[in-house]
């Protein structure tokens, strides 16, 4: 699955940054996000969320990954409510 | 190609509703209720057609009622330019009442500023049209600044009755909803409102896609889809296809897989593959035209392909009446570059540098700066920056370089000498002189050959030129600069003549030359006939000053006006430099007897440049002194003593100031010798006084006292302590109480 993987980073509604991907990550503020949205997405699809694992359960997907701060999560809850997609829940996993 | 083009006018051209778009006459009905409401809010997410609803409105309406329309995208994020934008919109619904011209001229420098000024007058001109008007503002969720929220609440508190204001937008804008909801003055139409029902469903599939699908069916459809009208017209581009369409909608309402992931899919997979090739390959362009098409996808017809695309599928939007630019449907180009991103993502900056060369070449600098910003290509960001700059500088459009100076990363663009350059530029013409002097100094430092992007003969005539033109190196220093910039830059390069020419004409008025100064300012006048308007203005009104003291009136007033008519011309409102305008015509109108007028014009001029302490002193200082001498005539002596206090200050800061300490002498033993007024015993509060007195009545600083009376802090707080030791007061409370009791306020 890896080598199909297009490289960019998690595209945040209007203004998608295309680049190989500078990603900083900084340790000791690691998030893991568990977003819930309605409907099936195909793994294709899900992958325009990089970095995110994908499941399907009861009818809705399940999107889980590490996000780096604020402003990449709301990026993408953005960019999920462009698309069309329903919110169900968020849910904040890190072990704290 | 004008890149002068603030205003861009597809985006206040309101939509043509397309024959196959459903009218939706229960929506228009609710839409109908305006008259006891300010402002309507149509909140919804991408795809239930808020934008084809309001359009549909505005035709309907059309006869009766005038539509301003302004759709909004990321660069509006501004409140100086959503308001331009929006005045201009106004103006094209009332073109009799000319709305546009003397509201943009009251457009000021901050958003705050902005309510303060321009607001007011945009609502007492709306007030005076004789018809109702609505004024749409299309996807405001580009709007995120708190500024521009802040000038709209403010807006729609103060609405006229014959004014209603609709926002249309895919998250609900964080204003006073619920308090406008709760005073009867909003109506919302929502998402719930906007989903499809059956009939319009109906509507769609069979008379708008004639492709018969029955009662049942429909229902699935719609069950399946919660009426969402971009998911139903994907179904029916795959039902177009479909032999068996029953069969389909059976097993797509069986199916939990989101509409657009999988019917995006299927429709992208139906086509031809040329013509998917096109779709995808375009996905890329914010919006699209037949030769940037044929650049970036290698075709000849692209044109052709595009009326026949926007014939067929409503995703395909056209931008005007001529069928030249297209965009594609928000939720359509999602779905196209996502698939273009998974199938061929090496293929996507190739497309974006096509776009970007051809924009370049076009003349569309700034999308051509987008797509290399999008493509994280800052090489040709920097490049592009560094070509087109002065255009944009040159028309009072700063802050759009600003921006693009913004989205580069630190680390490469520090040592780039070139964008050193242009960042000194930008911080200079916005206040930010000791940041400007620093950057020059930098971009001098940093070795460089041959010449800069611009067309600039070499890095140090690209330093030389700034620092003769705002002169904040001291008037000695200045000429220095002038002279050296012309040695450097040889005459043929046109660009930059007028600069040069400027810099060593300003800089030789400043020395006391002004016969010699004059020349080049006319030169200047007339390098700068055919663009460079803020160039031009400032010439113009240099160019007044000089005729004022040559004692030729009656031009030095027509050439201020001139400048003034180019502020209002080209929007140059809220740049801090329209301020020599107000300065060189009160400068005339003092000189030919017209105090009053003349105080007015200089305190406008003056108030803005006070208010940028890194501003160049030069224009100020002939301000200050005009001032100086105007209130003297008119009997505020304390007050011509204020702004000659001020004046010294800032020779204090540039001593080395050329003409201004000898005339700033002359000025001060002119208002000695003046004879102060009548009956005025040391325990009486002078005028000047009095004044302060005035404004401790309300609720205003020092520092808002002294801004307010063009002085600084420190000057009202002298008056301050003096008038409570008239009045035998120490505290400001007793000091109004006093006031009052004596009825001096």
């Amino acid at each position: 699955m890896g080598e199909d993987r297009p490289s960019y980073c998690a595209l945040t509604s209007e203004n998608v940054v295309e680049s190989g991907g500078k990603q900083v990550t900084h340790m000791g503020t690691r998030m893991v996000y568990k977003i819930v949205v309605r409907r099936e997405l195909s793994e294709r699809y899900a992958m325009a969320f990089e970095g995110i694992e994908m499941e399907i359960e009861n009818g809705q997907t399940v999107l889980t990954g590490e996000v780096k701060d604020q402003s990449h999560l709301h990026g993408i809850l953005e960019r999920i409510g462009a698309s069309g997609l329903k919110l169900v829940s968020v849910e904040n996993m890190s072990e704290n | 190609m004008d890149p002068l083009r603030l205003i861009v006018k597809p985006k206040l051209r309101a939509p043509v509703p397309r024959h196959e778009q459903v009218m939706r006459p229960r929506l228009l009905e609710l839409l109908r209720k305006i008259s006891n409401s300010r402002i309507t809010l149509v909140s919804a997410p991408a795809g239930y057609g808020k934008t084809t609803l309001l359009a549909h409105w505005r035709q309907v309406e059309e006869a009766d009622l005038p539509f301003a329309w302004v759709s909004l995208d990321e660069q509006d994020n501004d409140p100086v330019r959503m308001w331009r934008h929006i005045a201009e919109a106004l103006h094209l619904a009332a073109p009799a009442e000319d709305f546009g011209a003397d509201v943009l001229a009251g457009m000021s420098v901050t958003g705050r500023r902005l309510i303060e000024t321009s607001l007011p007058l945009v609502i007492n001109r709306l007030a005076e049209l004789p018809r109702e008007v609505v004024l749409v503002l299309d996807d405001y969720q580009f709007i995120t600044e708190d500024d521009c929220h802040a000038s709209v609440a403010f807006f729609v508190e103060h609405l006229p009755a014959n004014a209603h204001l609709v926002l249309s937008s895919r998250t609900d804008p964080p204003l006073p909803l619920g308090r406008w909801l709760a005073r009867g003055e909003m109506n919302e139409i929502r998402t719930e409102q906007l989903a499809f029902l059956e009939d319009e469903a109906d509507c769609l599939l069979n008379e708008k896609m004639g492709l018969d699908i029955g009662t049942d069916d429909l229902s699935v459809l719609l069950e399946r889809t919660e009426g969402w009208p971009a998911g139903i017209y994907l179904a029916s581009l795959t039902l177009r296809m479909r032999e068996d369409k029953h069969a389909f909608i059976a097993s797509y309402g069986g199916t939990n897989r989101y509409v657009v992931d999988l019917l995006g899919e299927e429709v992208l997979a139906g086509l031809h593959e040329e013509v998917r090739e096109f779709l995808l390959m375009t996905s890329v362009l914010e919006k699209m035209t037949g030769p940037l098409c044929d650049a970036v996808v290698g075709r000849e017809d692209s044109a052709m392909l595009l009326r026949e695309l926007a014939r067929s599928n409503l995703f395909v939007v056209p931008l005007d009446e001529q069928g030249e630019w297209y965009r594609y449907h928000h939720l359509f180009s999602e779905l196209l570059l996502y698939e273009l991103r998974s199938s061929r993502p090496e293929l996507v900056p190739v497309l974006r540098g096509r776009a970007s060369a051809w924009l370049e070449g076009a003349g569309f600098f700034e999308g051509a700066i987008r797509q290399a910003i999008v493509a994280a290509d800052y090489k040709r960001v920097g490049v592009l920056i560094t070509r087109h700059w002065y255009a944009y500088v040159s028309a009072g459009q700063g802050t759009t370089v600003e921006g693009w100076l913004e989205s580069l990363p630190e680390e490469p663009t520090a040592h780039d000498a070139a964008l050193l350059l242009v960042r000194a530029w930008i911080c200079i013409l916005s206040g930010r002189s000791e940041d400007g002097e620093r950057l020059l100094t930098l971009a001098e430092s940093i070795p460089y050959e041959g010449p800069l992007p611009d067309g600039t003969a070499s890095v140090e005539a690209g330093v030389a030129i700034p620092r003769a033109i705002f002169g904040l190196g001291g008037v000695r220093n200045t000429l220095e600069a002038a002279r050296r910039a012309v040695a450097l830059e040889p005459e043929h390069t046109s660009q930059r003549a007028a600069l040069i020419r400027f810099g060593l004409g300003s800089s030789l008025y400043l020395s006391g030359e002004t016969s010699q100064a004059r020349k080049l300012l006319e030169d200047v006048v007339e390098l700068t006939r055919t663009g460079q308007p803020l160039l031009q203005m400032v010439s113009l009104s240099y160019l007044s000053i000089v005729a004022t003291d040559e004692g030729r009136q009656e031009e030095a007033e027509s050439l201020a006006r001139q400048a003034g008519t180019l502020v209002v011309r080209f929007g140059l409102q809220g740049v801090p430099q329209s301020s020599w305008g107000p300065i060189a015509l009160g400068y005339v109108l003092a000189e030919q007897g017209e105090m009053v007028e003349a105080q007015t014009e200089l305190e406008r001029g003056l108030s803005s440049r006070m208010s940028l302490p890194g501003m160049s002193p030069w224009p100020t200082l002939i301000g200050l002194l005009a001032l100086a001498r105007v209130r003297s005539e008119r009997g505020d002596r304390g007050g011509a003593r204020d702004v000659l206090s001020e004046a010294r200050t800032m020779l204090q800061r540039y001593p080395d100031a050329g003409i201004f300490p000898e005339l700033l002498e002359r000025e001060g033993r002119k208002l000695r010798a003046r004879k102060p007024r009548q009956g005025q015993l040391d325990g009486e509060l002078t005028e000047r006084e009095l004044d302060v007195l005035r404004l401790l009545v309300g609720e205003l600083s020092t520092s808002q006292i002294a801004q307010n009376l063009y002085v600084s802090p420190s000057t009202v707080r002298t008056h301050v302590k003096s008038i409570y030791r008239k009045l035998g007061v120490s505290s400001r409370k007793d000091a109004v109480l006093e006031a009052r009791v004596k009825r001096l306020v």
